[in-house]
């Protein structure tokens, strides 16, 4: 009874938090080299900026999340020149490896639904792909260290691959 | 040996038992059939970082939420501050149709309520004050192409419709306009921003619940 003019502005910024947050932070880890501090900053200042702009958010005007990641970059670089400017914090190589937009951006984009979808696997699909694939381990070794045999660890992959394969697709990253 | 192709795709498989694999592709049409939809996810996978595959995606907690809510709050008080002290600047509209209206939340002030209005690349932001002789507006709009002649309307709960600003100029990105009406404001139910040919830019819907919570306190 009590909604109206109380909780707009939130409920706005809710939904770009919920529905963007996620893939902004995980750019923006990347763009800080992991500083999740400065990481949370740059997801702050863009989505703000998208609360400000919310004429950039109607979809007939293209997809809002590779706008998004374009402001995160700027406000990125933006942060790392104001570092840059004070000698004690001088970091210049870092802005030598942000992503230089365009392409970059849906590359970085698309690096983002691959985490995600891996991250949506169960926790023995994703264990497996971790325990050998990620730590650079044959099948043999990780079936010593997980102590089960090593036809589970096959096996395992096989349908941790089957379910990623389904995740990426259900992402539109694989057709 | 099916359930080793996806071992293999992945190069986990020992060397001897690679190897192996490899032969057996050559004549195997079944274990090809499983090898190729998940040949490229190796590919993919290498973008990620051993930690982040172990860990997850980075996940955005209520904090980093709270913290974007405060600042967005900050923001808006100090909009509705450097607004009700702006002089009232002429401007120029173009556009049309109707937005969606979004009422706004207010700062702690009981004397001001903002609503605002995007419609297309017309966004309006309107707040109201509450005066003995009705309600003073300020209007803030952006989104609008230069040359035209417009007017804000103030539409009672009874229908009754009031021109409460017209203005004419050139338009520089984004400008405030002053105006007022002798509606009282707990009796306003929409404002209109439209040409002086009728031609509706965007409407502010007045949320009853807005007006019956004169005092709202800030966000959170």
């Amino acid at each position: 009874m009590s909604v109206g003019a109380a909780g707009a502005d939130e409920r706005l910024l809710r939904a770009l938090f919920d529905e963007h947050a996620p893939a902004l932070l995980s750019f923006a880890l990347r763009l800080t080299r992991g500083d999740r501090q400065r990481a949370e900053d740059v997801v702050q200042e863009t989505l703000l900026r998208a609360w400000r702009h919310p004429e950039a958010l109607v979809a007939e005007r293209g997809p809002v999340r590779p706008w998004l990641f374009t402001v995160a970059r700027h406000v990125a670089i933006d942060a790392e020149r104001q570092r840059a400017a004070r000698p004690a914090e001088v970091s210049d190589d870092v802005l030598a490896e942000l992503p230089a937009g365009g392409d970059d951006v849906e590359h970085v984009l698309e690096t983002w639904l691959v985490a995600d979808a891996l991250g949506s696997l169960s926790p023995a699909h994703r264990g497996v792909l971790v325990a050998t694939y990620f730590r650079d381990r044959s099948v043999s070794e990780a079936a010593r260290e997980l102590g089960v045999p090593e036809g589970t660890v096959k096996s395992r992959t096989h349908y941790a691959l089957q379910a990623l394969r389904l995740a990426l697709q259900e992402r539109g990253v694989v057709p | 040996m099916q359930t080793s192709v996806a071992a293999y795709a992945l190069g986990t498989l020992d060397v001897a038992e690679r190897a192996e694999m490899s032969e057996h592709l050559r004549d195997c049409a079944g274990c090809r059939a499983t090898l190729h939809p998940i040949a490229g996810l190796p590919g993919l996978l290498a973008r990620i970082s051993a930690a982040e595959a172990e860990t997850g995606p980075a996940v955005p907690d209520a904090r980093l939420f709270d913290r974007l809510v405060a600042a967005a709050v900050a923001e808006r008080r100090h909009r509705r501050r450097v607004l009700a002290a702006a002089a009232a600047t002429v401007l120029v509209l173009s556009g049309a149709g109707l937005g969606a209206a979004t009422a706004l939340r207010d700062g702690p002030e009981p004397a001001g309520r903002a609503v605002a209005a995007t419609h297309g690349a017309v966004h309006a932001q309107v707040w109201l004050h509450p005066s003995t002789a009705g309600t003073g507006l300020e209007l803030e709009l952006s989104g609008v192409a230069p040359e035209q002649r417009c007017r804000l309307i103030a539409v009672d709960a009874a229908g009754h419709r009031e021109v409460a600003a017209t203005w004419e100029a050139t338009y520089g990105g984004q400008a405030t306009i002053s105006g007022s009406t002798a509606i009282p404001t707990n009796r306003l139910t929409r404002l209109i921003v439209e040409t002086l040919d009728h031609r509706r830019l965007v409407e502010l819907e007045i949320p009853p619940s807005a007006l019956a919570r004169p005092t709202s306190v800030g966000l959170g």
